[in-house]
């Protein structure tokens, strides 16, 4: 499904140069839940950012279902974006004027991809897939942050992705509301969703089948899991 | 402090268009203030001095003859000072084929040695010979001719002379030629001999203990001592037949106009820089809501609340003294050249455009007073929180507690998300709702009156059913007049109106000024009067009389139900005024037919034939072919006039006024735009990561910049209701003011103009609304989504 190719991005400042990605390449499988760990300034979030379309690459290619985002325009990539990945961020990023099922309505509106009768329907029924279903006319100010990173899933499968992109959706919780989390994207999984995550956390990998380490730009080690435990 | 200071100053910058947009708004603020201030100023002061150079008469008569024995009377009379001899002649000039104005013809025995209502040169020479002209500048375009040029003029018995114009003098005692659509012209006494012109006038100046000009210029006494002096003369075989005295004698006509214009110019104008004011409070209070949390964060390292409100209020003093020093070199700048334009309205020129400078420090005191007392304000509220307030404020109002409008379900969410954005902040919110609401409503109220003056206008020459009028000394029988018109092709009706002139006697015997009479004929179909008060004339009415509403302007002791007491050809005869009528060309007495034919002499007489005309074909031809063929029917014209002429000179006369209003307004309502943008900019940027998140799932460049805009259109709308609300009491005010300023009469309210007016608003409102947004929605729009989330 997902395909990097000798991905290198490099900062350019006015007198150096600072590789931060070197000649990247591996493969993900559609439906594989893939944990990419390593230290703060190893490279790992920019490989988020290219994957999603959110930065860009200097050198190789990112395919995609056979597209190849690297050489999308901002329109297309916009779009492509839309279509085809959910994002869930550290810090939830909710719309604060909306409330939470709107939020979760917000997406539906953009794309426009779900009939405009349905959309109500299934904004309540992810809400009701995190948990939340009392929670629909909240704003979100009146959520704790596991609740509030809950909608945020629910927000990022409500066009009905395929991808799923979490960086360090955790970052900001405690251990049980992480344990929630985890759980949430663990099930979505499970129901064929392909999951990328980047994180910090050591022990928790529940749910996850693979693991990549990137260290220094470069992917250091790239192995299956088992059981969300190091095999 | 340093580095405070330097902190103070980055922030500011921060974000450069919000804070351009916001010193542009009190820039132009400031320099709109200081503009009209100064003007008014220099035009007050330009308008007495050069008018005063010209040394006006106190007063002016029209007799019979001039003499070696009436200028010795007059010398001996010892209520007069000096006095001076002139002739005047009411003539016709052609300015095209077949195309006639009328002509002031002045003549004068010495130019140079004029001691009273002085003219002065312009160009060419100041003593014309014989068979030239000297032409007033004003009526230059009028005529469309100068040095070197031949005025063909028309005389009273129908035959024309040539004068060549050799020189350009300026007159400002008279009322501007193009607003009257007149040409002033000046020649030799033997010019005025050879032409057999005649026309006597004395221009007088009275005496005054100590020569003080208030007893110089005093009208009581200048009517008490004319009167005296008439008297003498009439009682030495003279007759007078005129009386002139100004209503504001010694000062220029256009004085209280010019006053009152620039007073109501100078309340806009301080609207404006209160605007500016506010706009820049509104920058101030984002940037600090902006930094509270770094505010906090430096008080909690041991900044004190004095050293960081110093600094802050230390920078935009600077700015303040910046904005304040750039609107005044503007405002010095351009106030010579819109004062002259103003007073060149008035056939004017100011000869001193320096501002005196106490005014210059209260300027500039009250320029950095009070933005400074609105930049103190939100400095205090945010730099006064407590460090644990600061660090933890998160200056959006995310409560459920935020106002909340009605949200019609047909809005998609982007929209709804515009709308609640511009909901956030209420204060913000409220500034920009409160400049747009209060500029709308005034230029709804200008715009009102504007088409108000339009329509009152329009109406008031709708009143009169003719198409072509023309004055002519023979006094024509029914039937013989039958005769001529049913040879002129174009002519479908006529009507033969009565014309002469009285003069107005006080209850005290006193003769105050000369008035026109005009008198339509029994069952006229040519007027359908705009009463103001009272009633039209009937059939049957001889001493009753209607006056038009100027009347009253000169003479507001009288009212409906009065007698009035007027000379008319020697005889004194007492007539009741029944009704005032609108009309805006001199104050003039409309008397009956019955009256006329009893009361008027027939030497007195004059006819205004009026013409209904078939139009088949261009006006400006019939017209030409209406005059060939009454002069081909031997008809002496003295005087004619179209009724687009009459339609152009009423349009003129307010153009100018009317769009120097527009201008300012056009200021207040571009202050108010620069607002918008800059709040635009500031919820924009505050919106940044939001607009990340959108873009991340999937929202393109145009539903971000539509979310911007909608934001930006919902601000306008909302103040465009409010300024409806506003409009109307404004309105209300804005004719009365306005048509008692411009038109010298209260207007028609009319809820057109003011439907009118408010559908004009509602268009520029959405173009501001669309301009304030444009450039932060594209920059929003163009933002990559990596920036937008990284924004802090």
């Amino acid at each position: 499904m997902i395909q990097f190719r000798n991905v290198n991005k490099i900062y350019r400042t006015g007198a150096n140069d600072y590789p931060v990605l070197k000649n990247v390449s591996f493969g993900i499988e559609k439906g594989e839940y893939v944990i990419i760990t390593g230290k703060s300034g190893s490279g790992k979030s920019t490989l988020l950012n290219i994957l999603t379309g959110v930065d860009n690459a200097s050198s190789g290619d990112v395919m995609v279902n056979g597209t190849n985002i690297l050489r999308l325009d901002e329109a297309q990539m916009t779009r492509w974006r839309g279509e085809n990945v959910g994002i869930v961020f550290q810090f939830f990023q909710l719309i604060p004027t909306l409330s939470v099922l709107e939020n979760i309505l917000l997406p539906m509106d953009l794309m426009n991809r779900i009939p405009q009768g349905k959309r109500m329907e299934r904004a309540k029924e992810l809400l009701a897939m995190v948990g939340l279903s009392g929670h629909a006319g909240k704003m979100p100010s009146a959520l704790s942050g596991g609740e509030q990173q809950r909608v945020a899933i629910a927000r990022a499968i409500a066009n009905n992705v395929e991808l799923i992109v979490a960086d360090e959706p955790t970052g900001n919780l405690d251990t049980k509301n992480a344990e929630m989390i985890f759980d949430i994207l663990s099930e979505l999984n499970k129901s064929g969703k392909t999951i990328v995550m980047v994180t910090h956390e050591k022990d928790t990998m529940k749910g996850a089948s693979r693991k990549i380490i990137v260290k220094d730009g470069e992917v250091l080690e790239d192995y299956l899991l088992k059981g969300g435990c190091v095999q | 402090m340093k580095r405070l200071f330097k902190k103070a100053m980055r922030d500011l910058f921060l974000d450069k268009r919000r804070a351009v947009m916001s010193l542009l708004a009190i820039l132009i603020g400031t320099m709109s203030f200081g503009l009209v201030t100064f003007c008014y100023e220099i035009i007050s002061r330009e308008l007495v001095s050069v008018y005063d150079a010209i040394n006006p008469a106190s007063g002016s008569l029209e007799v019979d003859r001039i003499d070696d024995e009436l200028i010795a009377l007059t010398k001996a009379f010892d209520g007069i000072a000096i006095f001076e001899q002139k002739a005047y002649s009411k003539l016709r000039v052609q300015t095209g084929e077949s195309e006639w104005k009328t002509l002031e013809l002045f003549a004068v025995k010495d130019f140079s040695a004029m001691e009273m209502n002085k003219i002065t040169s312009e160009k060419g020479s100041f003593q014309p010979g014989e068979g030239e002209a000297l032409i007033e500048r004003d009526a230059v375009k009028v005529a469309d001719a100068g040095i070197g040029d031949t005025l063909v003029i028309s005389l009273h018995d129908g035959s024309t002379k040539e004068l060549v114009i050799t020189g350009i003098v300026a007159d400002i005692g008279l009322h501007p030629a193009t607003a009257h659509d007149t040409v002033y012209a000046y020649i030799s006494y033997d010019t005025l001999q050879n032409y057999g012109l005649t026309g006597n006038k004395i221009d007088y100046i009275i005496t005054g203990s100590n020569n003080s000009p208030e007893e110089k210029y005093d009208r009581e006494r200048i009517l008490s001592i004319s009167n005296e002096y008439i008297k003498m003369l009439e009682e030495n075989g003279y007759t007078v037949t005129d009386l002139e005295v100004s209503d504001t004698p010694g000062l220029s006509m256009h004085l209280e106009e010019y006053k009152s214009a620039l007073f109501l110019l100078q309340i806009f104008s301080f609207v404006t820089f209160l605007f500016g004011c506010m706009i820049m409070s509104g920058l101030i209070s984002s940037i600090i809501s902006g930094q509270t949390r770094q505010i906090g964060i430096l008080k909690g390292v041991g900044a004190d609340t004095g050293k960081i409100m110093g600094s802050y209020m230390l920078v935009f003093f600077l700015l303040i003294v910046l904005t304040t020093a750039v609107s005044l070199c503007l405002s010095t700048f351009f106030v010579g050249g819109l004062s002259s334009a103003l007073m060149s309205l008035g056939n004017m020129r100011p000869a001193d455009t320096s501002v005196p400078g106490y005014l210059y420090g209260m300027y500039c005191a009250l320029a950095l007073l009070v933005p400074m007392i609105a930049a103190f304000f939100p400095i205090r509220r945010g730099v006064g929180l407590s460090v644990k307030d600061a660090v933890n404020y998160y200056g959006v109002n995310l409560d459920n507690k935020a106002v909340k409008l009605p949200e019609p379900k047909f809005l998609s969410r982007p929209v709804l998300l515009s709308l609640r954005n511009a909901l956030r902040r209420r204060s913000r919110l409220l500034l920009n709702v409160a400049t747009l609401s209060v500029a709308g409503a005034m230029f709804v109220s200008v715009v009102t009156s504007m088409i108000s003056i339009q329509t009152t206008l329009s109406d008031n020459l709708d009143s009169w059913k003719f198409d072509y009028h023309f004055m002519t000394n023979t006094v024509y029988e029914d039937e013989e007049l039958k005769e001529i018109m049913a040879n002129v092709p174009a002519v479908a009706g006529y009507e033969k109106w009565g014309s002469s002139s009285g003069m107005l006697v006080h209850d005290n015997g006193e003769i105050v000024n000369s008035y026109t009479i005009v008198s339509p004929p029994r069952a006229s179909v040519m007027i359908e009067p705009e009463m103001l008060e009272g009633r039209w004339l009937t059939d049957e009415d001889s001493n009753q009389i209607v006056v038009s509403h100027k009347f009253f302007l000169s003479e507001p002791d009288y009212q409906i139900g009065d007698r009035l007491t007027l000379q008319i050809g020697g005889q004194i005869q007492d007539f009741i005024i029944v009704g005032s009528m609108r009309d805006f060309g001199s104050a003039a007495i409309y008397m009956s037919e019955n009256g006329y034919e009893q009361f008027v002499p027939t030497a007195d007489r004059l006819s205004n034939i009026k013409l209904v005309l078939n139009f088949n074909g261009l006006r400006k031809t019939v017209y030409k072919a209406t005059e060939l063929a009454l002069k081909e029917q031997g008809i002496l014209i003295l005087q004619s006039q179209s009724k687009s002429d009459l339609n152009a000179i009423a349009a003129g006369h307010f153009a100018v006024t009317l769009q120097t209003f527009l201008f300012i307004i056009c200021m207040l309502v571009i202050v108010s735009g620069f607002g918008l943008a800059a709040t635009m900019n500031v919820q924009t940027a505050e919106r940044t990561k939001e607009i990340g998140i959108m873009k991340a799932m999937g929202a393109d460049r145009k539903q971000i910049t539509d979310i911007v805009t909608s934001e930006s259109l919902l601000i306008s709308l909302i103040s465009w209701i409010v300024s409806v609300a506003l409009g109307i009491p404004l309105s209300v005010l804005g004719v009365y003011v306005f048509g008692n300023l411009v038109i010298e009469t209260p207007l028609q309210f009319s809820i057109v103009s003011l439907m009118a007016s408010y559908i004009i608003w509602l268009f520029l409102t959405i173009a501001v609304g669309r301009s304030a947004s444009r450039s932060c929605g594209k920059r929003a729009a163009n933002m990559s989504v990596k920036d937008s989330l990284a924004f802090e």
